[in-house]
């Protein structure tokens, strides 16, 4: 949902104040994108429902502190990106031979967060699968600029990278998604079986 | 096969093989998905690759995938939870109750500022009825008596009875035969719980050839007025300390810009002050002096004088 950036403002200090109606506006403003990108990030619902609600819990707990000057959105993503990193550190490594050996050219070691096979097995879709090859830089930075729509600016704010890295990323991050889909075309049933499954999602 | 000016339509115009131009074609790709081609150009892309249909294969797949992205996806409702989760850690309320409670301060404001502008409105166009008349009578040394601008009679009342009761103590009794040219601090004690204890300072400055000690009381306020004192001049030198002094307090009304005269009585007082005793001015008395009005100018409306008094 789009939102005036002013009308943002006053929800955000009518928030601070207390009122849980502006709060619910501000939820009910941010909760498709940042939910949406968790869920590509981490390939896994319930990771992103968790991540969405603690996130959120977080940032209304603390808006006094927020300074208007920034995005209301950065905040809220950086806040979700440190929650991603912190619960991906909290799960155990899983070998899935089947998983891990089905992957390439990813420089996997088994020490890797387990939570990236667990999303990795998780993930059904193409594109998900897709996302999954790609580095956590580059899948943010893919995430951020073609599903959310952010400025190249405002993500090398975000990722605290020049512009110039983040588009090297996002280059790169294509460059391999595009290798995927052409190993893909070679199982087109499946392609359109996952094609399908993604849009009826 | 060429058309009939003898051009390849799968070449360019010079001839020139376009596969050399894969890798600068593949930029200009990736800059379309950075939206960072002009419309015109991206024509010309576009015109490129109907040369290389694996490259735009892999564009058109590559768009198709990225399309992907952004449709919506189902998004649970976690308003609720997030608002319930947030209760512990910071209590929200409704838009109506922070409505009810911003009416209600915006409702208090404005009658505090009504009741100002009414008391400033009667007191401009009555004066008599909010000055309290005061009666010069001897008091015990060290009180202050002051004539008393306020805005309602119940306040006059009580700042009348919170000023009689200020009993002053300078704590540092050797002020006075050691007073030079620099303001010294003091603490006036007060042991009236209407008057707070307050810091002033004593200086002594020479006005017209004459040396004038004053004592000034800062920040002592009563029932919301502030008490400030007045020092017109006090010409002896050197300051002896047995002397007897008037003490003239005034009430002034601190937000006015110009100096507002309001009642001025005398508490004729007289200091009997250190005898060997430090630290205390004993009370003592001084009759038969004459209550004085004055007007203070604007830099001395918070003095406090001492005047001295014939013994």
């Amino acid at each position: 949902m789009a939102m005036e950036r002013s009308q943002e403002v006053a929800l955000i200090e009518a928030a601070a104040a207390g009122c849980r109606d502006s709060a619910d506006r501000l939820i009910r403003a941010y909760q498709g994108s940042l939910y949406a990108y968790l869920l590509r990030l981490s390939g896994r619902p319930d990771v992103a429902e968790d991540i969405v609600q603690d996130a959120f819990v977080r940032v209304l707990a603390n808006l006094d502190r927020f300074d208007p000057r920034f995005r209301f959105s950065t905040w809220l993503f950086t806040i979700a990106k440190r929650l991603f990193v912190n619960a991906s550190q909290k799960f155990k490594p899983v070998y899935d031979s089947e998983i891990v050996g089905g992957w390439d050219g990813d420089a996997q070691s088994p020490s890797r967060p387990a939570i990236e096979s667990e999303f990795r097995g998780s993930a059904r879709d193409s594109i998900g699968r897709a996302l999954l090859k790609l580095s956590v830089e580059q899948r943010e930075i893919i995430l951020l600029f073609h599903q959310q729509e952010w400025p190249i600016a405002q993500i090398a704010e975000y990722v605290g990278m020049p512009e110039g890295t983040v588009k090297s990323h996002l280059h790169r991050g294509r460059k391999r998604m595009r290798r995927f889909f052409e190993q893909e075309l070679e199982r087109p049933a499946e392609w359109a079986m996952n094609e399908g499954a993604v849009e009826r999602a | 096969m060429t058309d009939p000016r003898g051009h390849n339509p799968d070449l360019p115009r010079d001839g020139r093989d376009e596969s050399l131009d894969r890798p600068s074609l593949e930029d200009l790709v990736d800059a379309v998905f950075d939206n960072e081609l002009p419309a015109d150009q991206s024509e010309d892309v576009h015109a490129r690759l109907r040369r290389h249909p694996d490259i735009a294969r892999d564009a058109v797949m590559t768009r198709r995938a990225l399309e992907s992205l952004r449709r919506p996806v189902s998004t649970p409702d976690l308003s609720g939870s997030i608002l319930d989760a947030l209760d512990g850690k910071r209590p929200m309320q409704g838009g109506d109750v922070i409505g009810r409670l911003r009416v209600w301060r915006y409702a208090a404001a404005a009658a505090l500022l009504l009741m100002v502008a009414g008391a400033f409105t009667v007191q401009r166009m009555s004066p008599e009825v909010t000055h309290l008349v005061g009666t010069p009578e001897d008091r015990p040394m060290g009180t202050l008596a002051a004539t008393l601008p306020v805005v309602t009679e119940q306040t006059t009342r009580d700042v009348l009875r919170a000023v009689d009761e200020i009993q002053l103590a300078v704590t540092d009794a050797t002020f006075v035969n050691v007073a030079g040219p620099e303001p010294r601090p003091v603490t006036l004690v007060s042991h009236c719980d209407r008057v707070r204890t307050s810091d002033g300072w004593f200086e002594c400055a020479a006005t017209g050839g004459e040396t004038s000690v004053t004592l000034r009381l800062c920040d002592t306020h009563a029932g919301g007025i502030a008490v400030r004192g007045f020092a017109p001049a006090w010409a002896t030198m050197p300051v002896r300390s047995e002397r007897a002094f008037r003490v003239v307090a005034i009430v002034a009304e601190e937000t006015s810009e110009q100096p507002v005269l309001y009642r001025v009585t005398t508490t004729d007082a007289s200091f009997e002050a250190w005898a060997g005793e430090a630290s205390v001015y004993r009370a003592g008395v001084v009759s038969g002096v004459q209550p004085v009005t004055f007007e203070p100018r604007p830099q001395e409306r918070s003095l406090i004088s001492l005047d001295r008094l014939p013994r």
